[in-house]
């Protein structure tokens, strides 16, 4: 209840505080930060994630590798990272199983895409196979951002208790890089 | 140096040179001020949250504009309820709404804010190397993600110094 009457008198310390807040409230309005360090920052008429700029340097990545051993570790089948001074989306993604047998949502295989340090949205634990290499699997909400140096893993599980045996896990990832904005 | 709850910590024994006495004397200015207050978020505000495995969390938290955030805590339990110090469980990042500037270069290990190298320390505040103004809107996105094939919960807490609301800057 105290708390509530008590008005503290601002001191020399708070207008310091108030001073330093207010700078940045200035490079906020001006753009943020990011725009106070880099002006000469490429920028962009629409969203880059989301048009294909003309400097975009656009990407097809396509592995297979062999049915890993039924052992229930992540597999690496698709990994690459984003060039240094480049962002980048991935748009369309797709990946199966070439073998016999698999029924999808099983749970015998289970495919993840991670970036850097996390799963891609909703892309960390998929039970069953997207698209073709023909038609791959469109990626809604503007696709998978990728930052500068970001490490892209597309990875599948094979689980212990699966009978599947021979075929081809195959994993591609579409999309393009922009210059960072 | 402001003899206060840092300064004094029983495990902390305090050096004029090292990191943690650096960072206090950045936070003089706010450890000196009078009108602001101290303002701790906790995430997630649903104490019972379950992580589950393979996903992601997204969370935006709301802060007063004109508040400074200067440390952050973190720790990490498994679905039965127990503390946890293994690495590559959870990863986070925290990044300002409007300009999507970020705390952290990239997502990183909860553990690496958790500052603990066994259950038997006791829980630590990792300090900023600065305060960070939150400027207006003030609106920040929490992404944390389960890299593990387990359930998880966790806790983050953000500690503050929000401006008094009486007081006109």
């Amino acid at each position: 209840m105290i708390q509530e009457h008590y008005v503290p008198q601002p001191n020399q310390y708070d207008r310091s505080a108030w001073a330093i807040g207010s700078l940045y409230q200035e490079a906020q309005s001006k753009g943020g930060i990011i725009t106070a360090c880099f002006p000469k920052r490429n920028s962009y008429y629409q969203p880059p994630h989301m048009v294909m700029p003309s400097n975009a340097q656009p990407f097809q990545l396509i592995n297979t590798i062999p049915l890993p051993a039924a052992n229930g570790i992540d597999t690496t089948v698709l990994s690459f990272t984003v060039p240094q001074g480049f962002d980048g989306v991935i748009t369309s993604i797709t990946h199966g199983y070439t073998g016999t047998g698999f029924t999808n949502g099983s749970g015998n295989l289970t495919w993840r895409i991670r970036v850097g340090l996390r799963w891609a949205r909703d892309l960390g634990n998929v039970t069953v196979q997207l698209g073709t290499l023909e038609t791959p699997y469109q990626i809604y909400r503007g696709g998978i951002l990728l930052k500068d140096s970001q490490r892209v893993l597309y990875i599948v599980n094979h689980s212990t208790s699966s009978s599947l045996s021979g075929g081809r896990i195959w994993c591609a990832a579409f999309g393009w890089y922009y210059p960072t904005a | 140096m402001i003899p206060d709850g840092f300064a004094y910590h029983s495990n902390y024994l305090q050096s004029p040179l090292d990191y943690t006495t650096f960072c206090l004397g950045q936070l003089d200015l706010l450890r000196r001020a009078a009108a602001f207050r101290p303002y701790m978020v906790q995430l997630p505000d649903d104490q019972n949250l379950i992580l589950s495995a393979y996903s992601n969390w997204e969370y935006q938290i709301h802060f007063r504009p004109g508040s400074w955030l200067y440390g952050l805590m973190a720790m990490i339990y498994t679905s039965g309820g127990a503390l946890t110090t293994a690495n590559n469980q959870i990863s986070v990042q925290i990044s300002e709404s409007y300009s999507g500037l970020q705390i952290f270069s990239e997502f990183v290990d909860l553990v690496t804010i958790y500052a603990r190298q066994s259950l038997s320390d006791e829980p630590r505040i990792i300090l900023l190397p600065e305060p960070r103004a939150l400027p207006t809107p003030g609106d920040y996105d929490i992404e944390v993600c389960n890299l593990t094939g387990s359930n998880i919960q966790w806790r983050i807490v953000l500690l503050c110094a929000e401006p008094y609301e009486e007081v006109e800057a």
